[in-house]
């Protein structure tokens, strides 16, 4: 008995089954999404994501936000995520269609950032998710904002100036025990901008059909995109 | 069909003189490439072990070192994640893969010197990888974090150790393949595949969440297929050799290694549990989950078999210590992968630090101490030695048995407690973040405290370890010929 073609096409056939059925298959369910049209509001969703919101992006799978940061929201039966108002719907394949996934996250050491930048309502319980000044300063030293914070400083996607003639509109405003001196400043470089203006943008909150469409709209918890 | 293997009735037998020069001859062959690949992934062990150790001090001191963008936590995990798996795991198995593939098809390795050039090549690629991933240019999916062009440089490297195998193969000396041959081969066609494939769809297809699930696909296929056909493939030369009995059933292995092959590439997409995926994806993951553990029964039940009247050796025996270890770590490990599969289970653990253990526990106590244990077996052999000290060895095993034991314990009871906590974090007043957070920071951070401990712990041994191994390369060990570095003396006589 000659085992080695056995061997070979066995070892060939059973990973290429696995492929088709898995990875294939999930190709061509998923590559027929389109985006939505709501010809009520004349809106489209999801829209591509271009510009600094981009950039943010990319700073964000950069400096690995991701390890400790998820975008994705569970449904009821699956979790407290929508309990623990990360946003009132869960998300499907559709939210993702111009996302790269890196940014789905690996861990929840942090919460997650799904609809980061929704919590624009006077009254969401989550309006500094949306808050380019308290996003700044938590980027710049969590535990100035959040007393057992765990995430790292990222002090160095800030800038320490000398304040030359008048201070920068910028600049943080610091609180006593982080000041960085009577002449000196602390400034974002555009990478922490960018990052902040991507938090913002980070809203799927959109009635998608498939994700319960009008119900979803009407939940509580939701907060009204703009 | 014959159910006894040649290499391992020599054991026993007396063994004719031309076997032992054949048997040099092969290991002359081996032993550059062999040793350099052990030789590197030591280090990157060590290399891992300090990066580690500073991403858990980093949780407790979030401030340390906050300055560098290069040393920020979400740079330097991953970095430690890559080179733990395509640095340690896979340079080890490459080097157990080739010396044993060589051994059992009983050739001679040709032209082991380009293959020397293979391991420096794939040195290469990991030196590059971790500086773009520091340096931010890291893709930032699970274990596929190094950019694209350096999975082509390592893609390149690995073609050598895959040629290379295959040539042992196909010039094999006529007779029965044994069931090791055909996980190594399994192991060498599949993570090309895996790799490529996976590289030909993240980051390039540009279709969201289908390059999430080839992702999740694609880093459990690392652990439960290619890893998992090493170790196994390791176990099975390793358990018979030393025993010197063949394995105990030949057909327990073959179906054990066929609904393995079958099954383990369909599970994975439960890393996904709960997420934007379509349903029945997950749901075929966990399926396939379930029926891997056919096969874990199967070859669970074989190593057992074969060791039944022998388990003392895995008091005498630095190699069968290590092994059987990893063969009880390989069967635990995969009915916690299936029971944390189910959505029951999965909807607590999920993107919680239990995700993080499961992944660590393949790696680890399974992985790892098989290939210790191969490492143990096959270097004396290269180098012509025996190793110096058994109180070396000792420490190893038990700083990395305790080590590893404490370490996943920690991580998935964290993630269990993170998992149970949500419920209590949800019912919590959400307008004070401050409490909010320290609900939620205080469901694991107790467990991490203790996995740091565990940590220093486990860099203990890997030290230990590495100074025995360069010990060993400069010749310092027991002259060779005498009995094999042991725990304790065998009295009746075995010969490991």
């Amino acid at each position: 008995m000659k085992p080695t073609p056995l061997l070979i096409t066995g070892i060939f056939a059973s990973f290429a089954a696995a492929w088709f059925g898995l990875i294939f298959a999930a190709q061509t369910q998923i590559v027929a999404l389109q985006p939505e049209v709501d010809s009520e509001n004349d809106t489209v969703y999801p829209r591509n994501i271009a510009g600094i919101t981009e950039q943010g992006r990319q700073a964000y799978i950069a400096n690995g936000c991701n390890q400790c940061h998820t975008q994705i929201v569970r449904d009821p039966h699956h979790g407290r995520d929508i309990a623990r108002n990360w946003g009132p719907r869960r998300t499907v394949p559709r939210d993702y269609l111009y996302d790269n996934t890196a940014t789905l996250g690996i861990h929840r050491v942090g919460p997650d950032l799904s609809n980061a930048g929704a919590n624009t309502a006077e009254d969401s319980p989550r309006k500094y998710l949306n808050d380019p000044e308290w996003l700044l300063l938590h980027l710049y030293n969590p535990r100035l904002l959040v007393r057992d914070s765990v995430m790292p400083s990222y002090r160095y996607l800030f800038e320490k100036r000398k304040i030359a003639g008048q201070r920068s509109v910028d600049a943080l405003k610091l609180p006593a025990e982080a000041d960085p001196g009577p002449d000196y400043e602390i400034v974002p470089t555009d990478e922490a901008k960018a990052l902040v203006a991507y938090l913002r943008s980070l809203d799927r909150t959109f009635p998608l059909k498939e994700a319960g469409g009008a119900a979803a709209k009407a939940a509580p918890a939701a907060a009204p995109a703009q | 069909m014959s159910v006894t293997s040649n290499e391992t009735q020599k054991t026993t037998a007396a063994q004719s003189q031309e076997d032992a020069i054949e048997r040099a001859l092969i290991d002359a062959s081996t032993k550059a490439p062999v040793l350099a690949f052990f030789a590197s992934s030591i280090f990157w062990l060590l290399v891992q072990g300090a990066i580690g150790t500073l991403a858990s001090l980093k949780i407790f001191w979030p401030d340390f070192l906050s300055g560098c963008g290069w040393l920020t936590y979400g740079r330097i995990v991953p970095v430690r994640d890559n080179l733990l798996i395509y640095g340690w795991a896979a340079m080890a198995g490459f080097g157990t893969c080739l010396w044993i593939l060589a051994r059992l098809c009983r050739v001679r390795l040709p032209r082991p010197a380009t293959l020397v050039a293979g391991v420096a090549l794939w040195n290469i690629g990991l030196i590059v990888g971790t500086l773009e991933i520091l340096a931010g240019n890291s893709r930032g999916f699970q274990y596929l974090e190094f950019p694209p062009y350096v999975f082509g440089i390592l893609f390149v490297a690995y073609s050598l150790v895959a040629v290379w195998g295959v040539l042992l193969f196909v010039n094999r000396r006529p007779g029965h393949v044994y069931i090791s041959v055909w996980y190594f081969i399994g192991a060498l066609f599949w993570f090309p595949w895996l790799v490529g494939g996976t590289n030909l769809i993240v980051g390039v297809s540009g279709n969201g969440i289908f390059e999430a699930i080839t992702a999740a696909w694609y880093a459990q296929g690392l652990l439960t297929l290619w890893m998992t056909a090493l170790a196994v493939g390791s176990i099975y030369y390793l358990v018979p050799k030393v025993v010197g009995r063949p394995i105990h059933s030949y057909n327990l292995a073959s179906v054990g290694f066929w609904t393995f092959a079958i099954f383990a590439v369909w599970t994975g997409v439960q890393r996904l549990t709960g997420g934007p995926i379509p349903a029945w994806i997950i749901t075929v993951s966990i399926v396939a989950s379930i029926l891997l553990l056919i096969p874990v029964a199967l070859v669970t039940a074989n190593y057992f078999l074969t060791l039944r009247g022998d388990f003392n050796l895995v008091y005498h025996s630095p190699t069968i210590r290590f092994a059987f270890f990893g063969a009880v770590a390989y069967t635990v490990v995969h009915v916690l992968f299936t029971v944390s599969s189910f959505r029951s289970v999965g909807d607590v653990t999920a993107s919680t630090w239990f995700a993080t253990g499961l992944d660590q526990f393949f790696i680890l106590p399974f992985y790892s101490m098989v290939m210790f244990g191969a490492m143990y077996y096959i270097i004396p052999r290269l180098v012509g030695c025996e190793w110096l000290s058994a109180s070396f060895i000792k420490m190893h095993f038990w700083a990395s048995a305790y080590g590893f034991g404490f370490s996943i314990a920690l991580l998935l009871m964290a993630g269990y407690s993170q998992g149970a906590q949500q419920a209590i974090v949800a019912q919590h007043d959400l307008v004070n973040v401050h409490s909010e957070a320290s609900l939620w920071y205080e469901a694991y951070m107790p467990f991490l405290r203790g996995n740091l401990g565990a940590q220093l712990f486990i860099c203990f041994g890997q030290v230990i370890f590495a100074l025995h191994f360069v010990l060993m390369l400069l010749r310092l060990g027991r002259p060779s010929g005498a009995q094999p570095t042991l725990f304790a003396p065998i009295q009746e006589g075995t010969k490991p």
